[in-house]
């Protein structure tokens, strides 16, 4: 199943994401390619943007808070780590995790050394 | 150091350089300076461990992150455990301690310490924060284990109040080494068994330990609430007037410091993300 | 002073001045150092209510005693009463007017970001509703707390980088909260009194602790870390380690120190 460019770009966690990272680092953190790597993995876990952050965050009764469901945050984690294997890019496995943590799921890889 | 200096300088460090090891000496340093440390009602409280990240196994190290302080826990280069063991406070009860003091010299009849008040008096007062009804399990109770003993509340304040000393003094002691710290959190429960701690044992934020891997400044000394909030003369709630020509004393002696955010504080963060090849 | 000359200089001190005042600038200095704590997620755990002992009338401070600080009350120019705000974390959370972990100026200042996982919207939706919220509804909590052991041990410190003794003693709890009408919501720590020394600087020596080794490990609980003397050396030449209790005059300089304070001598 490929998930397209354009559903990415326009689902509301991705806007949500550019929203963060603009108010967070500035114009140029929204840079050219983010939408694009983050459908590659949307297209590898065959979901779209929306649905991956709906399966980590289940919202409250009131729907104003979350509960962060780990065991989904941990597939999805161990995910981005194969995409790294398979892109061999920090980078772009980054811009992923990136999306993740904007939209309130804490993510984060080992480091390099 | 001189001493404001070290406290100005002070702030918590998230962002270690993992490849440098902290020498043996320094972290011996800093034992000795928790060591000297105040105790609590002269009850021997503290215990603090160290561990050497590298002498961790990948799963050892997996089993201690929370989902925050994965990329805290890989750079620091050395962890240091604080805990309080609870059971001393009976162990007190003997008075050994009091007299030891009065023998010393440290405590005097002049005060009323003498034999007779370490009996009737001091150590009462002891068993009294032992056995106050108000009690709370020592450890909640989790997947496939029971609660911890009960305790008195009485004794987790004693207890972890001798904890924040001597973290203070170790975190103090860290910089004054030249080195970086933050108190931290990790599971609990994988730090207990892979450490082996007693039953008696509380557990607080232990501290990690390592060379800056981001400036000194890391982005100003953080902010605080106004003065006139946490302190008070005589009477709650009238303030403690906030003298202008002290905190210009304490300006030149960098204890008090320019405060975060500094202006380039996020293109720092942005670097440090790329140095260590984390998300931004 | 030099850092570890500063920490050296901790005695448990019982004889202060009770003629010579205490500077208010250097009780200022030692709530400022206080305030400059570590702290968990930026919250002002810790409380401070200073009092002049002048200030206080002598039955307020027969109510403020307790075995241990009797005379303490009667002799230290300065009290601190130090707190735990059993109700900071809920003020933290509900009202957000400091900058604190709740209110996100963390990640505001580039202090917490996303090289280690957090946003504005990970705190608002995660940290917020399953870290510092659960527990609130059970109300302040009482048992301690060791934040704000931290202030105030960064407040003893300066007090000695002041030129100051020190000591620190438990309070009534009940007699303060009438005399300092102290909320409710606040849990004693412990009272701090400050002065001038009337006995040396050294007083009775360091006092003694339990072995380095059964109160420090490496590893694992039942390893005890190994002391290197020259380690040691090096710190007692830096001041940390000094001459431990007794010192050979003690008796007599209590002896006198008593009778210049009109202090009882009888054993």
């Amino acid at each position: 199943m490929g998930i397209g460019i354009e559903e990415v770009r326009n689902s509301e966690s991705t806007r949500r994401w550019f929203s963060s990272l603009l108010d967070l680092w500035g114009p140029s953190a929204v840079r050219p390619g983010l939408v694009e790597t983050l459908a590659r993995f949307c297209t590898v876990v065959e979901k779209t943007p929306d649905e991956i952050i709906d399966e980590c965050l289940r919202a409250t009764t009131g729907g104003d808070t979350f509960v962060l469901r780990t065991r989904a945050r941990k597939q999805f984690m161990d995910q981005i780590d194969q995409f790294e294997n398979q892109t061999a890019s920090r980078d772009e496995a980054n811009v992923v995790r990136s999306f993740f943590i904007h939209n309130g799921i804490a993510m984060n890889p080992s480091i390099l050394v | 150091m001189e001493f404001k200096s070290v406290v100005g300088w002070r702030r918590s460090i998230r962002f270690f350089d993992p490849w440098r090891g902290v020498e043996r000496e320094k972290v011996q340093c800093i034992l000795e300076a928790i060591y000297r440390a105040p105790r609590v009602l002269e009850v021997d409280f503290v215990r603090v461990l160290v561990v050497e990240r590298d002498r961790l196994s990948p799963e050892k190290m997996q089993a201690l992150k929370t989902p925050t302080t994965t990329a805290q826990l890989d750079m620091a280069p050395v962890y240091v455990f604080f805990y309080a063991d609870v059971s001393m406070l009976e162990s007190a009860l003997n008075g050994a301690n009091f007299r030891e003091l009065i023998r010393l010299g440290v405590l005097n009849p002049s005060h009323g310490w003498n034999e007779r008040f370490v009996a009737d008096t001091a150590t009462p007062y002891l068993r009294a924060v032992v056995d106050d009804p108000d009690r709370v399990p020592l450890r909640p109770p989790s997947a496939g284990e029971e609660a911890g003993p009960m305790v008195s509340r009485e004794t987790l304040r004693l207890a972890r109040t001798a904890i924040g000393i001597a973290q203070e003094y170790a975190l103090l002691a860290a910089f004054d080494q030249g080195l970086a710290a933050q108190l931290s959190g990790v599971s609990v429960n994988a730090a207990r068994a892979i450490l082996g701690i007693p039953d008696t044992w509380i557990p607080s934020s232990p501290m990690l330990l390592g060379y800056h891997g981001e400036s000194r400044e890391a982005g100003g000394q953080r902010p605080r609430e106004p003065f006139e909030e946490d302190f008070f003369e005589l009477r709650y709630p009238h303030p403690f007037y906030r003298e202008p020509a002290v905190v210009q004393r304490l300006t030149a002696a960098e204890m008090i410091q320019a405060p975060a955010p500094f202006s380039w504080r996020m293109n720092e963060v942005r670097g440090l993300a790329r140095k260590f090849g984390l998300p931004e | 002073m030099e850092f570890n000359q500063v920490l050296g200089r901790h005695r448990t001190f019982q004889y202060f001045l009770p003629w010579r005042p205490v500077e208010r600038d250097k009780v200022q200095v030692v709530l400022e150092a206080g305030r400059l704590a570590s702290r968990a997620v930026n919250t002002a755990f810790s409380k401070a209510i200073v009092a002049n002992r002048d200030s206080l009338t002598a039955d307020e401070r027969d109510r403020l005693k307790t075995p241990f600080s009797g005379t303490l009350f009667d002799t230290a120019p300065v009290c601190i009463f130090w707190y735990f705000d059993m109700d900071s974390r809920r003020v933290a959370v509900q009202e957000r007017k400091w900058p604190t972990v709740a209110s996100g100026a963390l990640v505001e200042i580039g202090a917490l970001g996303p090289p280690h996982g957090w946003s504005h919207r990970y705190v608002q939706n995660v940290v917020l509703p399953e870290v510092l919220m659960p527990g609130l509804d059970a109300g302040p909590q009482r048992g301690g707390n060791a934040d704000a052991g931290l202030a105030m041990a960064q407040g003893l410190l300066a007090a000695y980088d002041e030129g100051l003794a020190a000591c620190l003693a438990p309070f009534d709890e009940a007699g303060a909260r009438e005399v300092l009408h102290v909320p409710d919501t606040w849990e004693p720590v412990m009272a701090m009194f400050l002065g001038y020394p009337a006995d040396s600087w050294q007083a009775a020596g360091q006092e003694p602790r339990m072995p380095f080794e059964a109160m420090c490990f490496e590893g694992n609980a039942a390893n005890p870390f190994v002391r290197d003397v020259a380690v040691e050396e090096s710190m007692r030449a830096a001041g940390l380690i000094q001459r431990s209790a007794p010192l050979p005059w003690r008796q007599q300089e209590v002896r006198a120190v008593s009778r210049m304070l009109g202090l009882t001598q009888d054993e």
